[in-house]
């Protein structure tokens, strides 16, 4: 166990970097995902509308903003032309109105005024928006043809919403804070390789110094036995950063942690960590310089993540990167966590897959140790 | 003197690889990933015919104007919002259980629809059955209001198709720009690290270099100034560089004009170098340390400036706008954005001369920490 001792040794010496690094990294974690996951809900029911009234408060305005609050979100913006084009780029809004001066008079005396728009052409939430307001305007205008004034117009378009087709529901729908839950352990795809492949090959460091290694080397142990107990100690910190990981995922978002799907992202992680541990191990036995583990480790953690869907969900991307992605384990982690939200029911055919993706992940991991070995022997003999 | 410096301060810094890695290839790096996973994102938003399942048994037959009006919403053109398939409950139910289908529209009493969650298909399809049954109670009340208009036709102008809106939207509109306007952001700061180098290297308390040429008779300023600008000529030709790969390989939007984007970057690396310098004069860290706080505070600036969080830089310029308004990345960021999709030069300006302001702070710090500063022994 001396090697084993002296990993926690030389891991103590480190002590506030490991803890800068991973508070930096967890945090980062809690912020993307309580800022990203609205981000990529295109499916929103309610579209954000921001509506600038240049017309006067009357009663067809009114009615006009109440069937509008409704059936949207109104998202209050300030009215000057540059925040409001703004939040139409950054998605804040899906659609803004800005009725025209004149428009109730217009409107009543059929002059077809137009309402000025700004939307994000050909989007789901323009046409979807634009449906909803021509809903409205069309009945308002037949109305208006016909001979009634504002607060008749308005009475009746009440009158007309309320009658609506049945909704049926096929199955309950999942708790809607499922969608963090999936965010944050998505994104631990880069947590845990950022930090873990930086600390691991920081302390990794320490022992492939030349002359070190060397005394290790003419020791009574095997490089085999030094390397098990090496990524025995590396194990210890993999978990302590898993456990912090899980941990506050439990204390942030605890509905949806103390559920079967919380168990089963807890355990997905586990199976990932270990993988990412092998890497780490890989990497730390591979590159001797702190600047090029540095390098590496971006790009790993980075490349991995926005290729595999870490950030962008998987969905969103395309069919030529996502068969690149399949030679990573990242891939296959992140598309076990969008399996096990999705699932409607645990029963044991369903939970199959997941398992299998698991394994798969598992396998990444023992590959990877391997190779170390593999890579240790080689170093030695060139030695 | 001057002349000698400089060039043999290029060959040292063409020859430093991990300064080459971080202001160079990594920046090429995250460019090629950022197009890998955002190429489809514009696209994903775009809208699609929306999958739709209708059982097909009686009722729907004899539900006449409904048939005709989901007819109508799934022929093929411009026009379409319903990819239809008729087909028995069943094959429904398991259509729907598959995903392959937003929901499906059964006819019994009333018109029901069926769903597997909420999301735009599902809300589209309720909308159309809804304002299927909204037109009906719409002929009944104008039939009691004023039975002469519907005979007149006012009832056309439901379906009419003037529209009600005049679309003022700005075509440039594909967020995903940001990102690499970001990255951009991010390489003007990495330049920083050539800021570092050279103070480090000509300052007789940060190394023995330093110490060495400060004995040298050379006026130190020549010294550092030479020293600055062989890191700036690397680090605007990167700059470039980047700029050549992201228009010509990436085809990344740039707005229409050029000049004014080769402008920005300019001041903006002018900027990452007065950062550096700065960051390497202000204390006596080693050099490693001083990289680490320059990379370290380039990437929270990158963050407050959108390169993780798109909506990131949003927020910012709303609720804190002083921490936009400092945060160099987001200058120029903004700077690039403001070109592509406003047609005004006026934000564009504002943050060129923002950068100018922030260059000329640094400048001015960094000069009072480095004057007369003489060493009897170190």
């Amino acid at each position: 166990m001396t090697v084993f001792k002296n990993y926690f040794k030389i891991m103590k010496q480190y002590r506030t970097t490991i803890i800068i690094y991973t508070v930096i990294f967890v945090a980062l974690a809690v912020f993307a995902t309580n800022s990203g996951v609205k981000t990529n809900d295109f499916t929103a029911i309610k579209p954000n509308v921001a509506i600038i009234n240049n017309d006067n408060e009357t009663v067809l305005v009114e009615g006009f903003n109440d069937y509008l609050k409704e059936n949207a979100i109104i998202k209050s913006v300030k009215n000057n032309e540059e925040s409001l084009r703004d939040s139409l780029f950054f998605r804040v809004v899906d659609y803004i109105l800005i009725i025209p001066e004149n428009f109730t008079e217009d409107f009543i005396t059929l002059k077809n005024p137009k309402i000025e728009t700004m939307n994000i052409p050909d989007s789901y939430g323009a046409i979807y928006t634009e449906i909803l307001l021509d809903r409205f305007l069309n009945i308002a205008k037949v109305y208006a043809a016909s001979g009634m004034d504002q607060e008749e117009i308005i009475e009746n378009i009440k009158i007309d919403l309320k009658q609506q087709g049945e909704v049926f529901y096929s199955e309950k729908t999942s708790m809607t804070n499922v969608g963090y839950i999936n965010y944050y352990y998505n994104f631990s795809n880069y947590t845990f390789l950022a930090i873990s492949v930086y600390i691991i090959g920081m302390i990794m460091n320490a022992f492939n110094d030349t002359k070190i290694k060397r005394r290790n080397l003419v020791s009574n142990f095997s490089y085999k036995k030094i390397n098990r107990q090496l990524f025995a100690g590396n194990f210890c910190l993999m978990l302590l950063i898993w456990s912090i990981y899980v941990g506050i995922s439990i204390i942030l978002y605890p509905k949806a942690m103390f559920t079967n799907y919380g168990l089963l992202l807890i355990i997905n992680s586990l199976v990932f960590s270990v993988t990412v541990l092998s890497i780490g191990f890989l990497i730390g036995n591979l590159v001797k310089n702190r600047e090029a583990t540095d390098g590496i480790v971006n790009v790993i953690a980075l490349g991995s993540s926005f290729i595999c869907g870490a950030f962008v969900p998987q969905e969103f991307l395309g069919n030529f990167v996502l068969s690149i992605a399949k030679f990573l384990p990242s891939y296959w982690y992140i598309k076990t966590n969008n399996d096990i939200v999705e699932l409607t029911n645990f029963s044991l055919d369903k939970l199959g897959p997941i398992f299998t993706n698991m394994i798969i992940v598992l396998a990444f991991g023992v590959l990877f140790f391997i190779i170390t070995n593999i890579v240790t022997k080689l170093k030695l003999k060139k030695s | 003197m001057f002349r000698h410096i400089f060039i043999n301060r290029l060959k040292i810094l063409l020859r430093s690889k991990s300064a080459i890695f971080w202001t160079l290839v990594f920046p090429l790096v995250l460019a090629t990933l950022f197009n890998l996973a955002f190429s489809n994102l514009t696209s994903s938003e775009q809208f699609q015919k929306i999958d739709l399942a209708v059982v097909n048994n009686e009722s729907f037959q004899n539900e006449k104007n409904f048939k005709d009006l989901i007819e109508t919403l799934s022929v093929t053109g411009d026009d379409q919002l319903f990819n239809t398939k008729y087909v028995d409950e069943n094959k429904a139910k398991s259509l729907l259980e598959e995903g392959k289908i937003s929901g499906y529209i059964i006819v019994k009493d009333k018109i029901g629809v069926v769903v597997k969650s909420n999301g735009v298909g599902p809300s589209t399809i309720k909308n159309v059955v809804d304002n299927y049954y909204q037109v009906v109670s719409v002929i009944n009340n104008i039939s009691d209001y004023n039975p002469e208009a519907i005979k007149k036709g006012v009832l056309n102008k439901l379906n009419e198709n003037t529209s009600n809106f005049n679309d003022i939207s700005n075509k440039n509109i594909d967020a995903s720009v940001v990102y690499f306007y970001t990255l951009i952001g991010m390489v003007c700061l990495y330049g920083g690290a050539f800021g570092v180098n050279a103070v480090v290297e000509t300052e007789a308390n940060l190394s023995k270099k330093g110490a060495r040429v400060s004995v040298s008779p050379i006026h130190k300023f020549k010294l550092l100034i030479a020293s600055l600008l062989a890191g700036f000529v690397i680090q605007y030709s990167e700059v470039l560089i980047l700029l050549i790969y992201l228009v010509f390989i990436l085809n990344i939007n740039f707005g229409s004009q050029i000049i004014p984007v080769i402008l920005l970057t300019f001041v903006g690396s002018f900027a990452g170098i007065s950062l550096g310098t700065l960051i390497g004069v202000s204390n006596k860290k080693s050099e490693n340390m001083k990289m680490s706080i320059l990379i370290s505070s380039t990437m929270l600036c990158c963050f407050l400036a959108g390169m993780m969080v798109l909506n990131m830089k949003y927020i910012i310029a709303d609720k804190m706008p002083i921490l936009a308004k400092i945060n160099p990345v987001n200058m120029i960021t903004d700077g690039l954005y403001s070109l592509y999709y406003y047609e005004t030069f006026d934000r564009y300006i504002y943050n060129i001369i923002s950068l100018l302001i922030f260059s000329l702070v640094m400048i001015i710090i960094s000069y009072h920490f480095i004057r007369r500063k003489k060493y009897d022994s170190i």
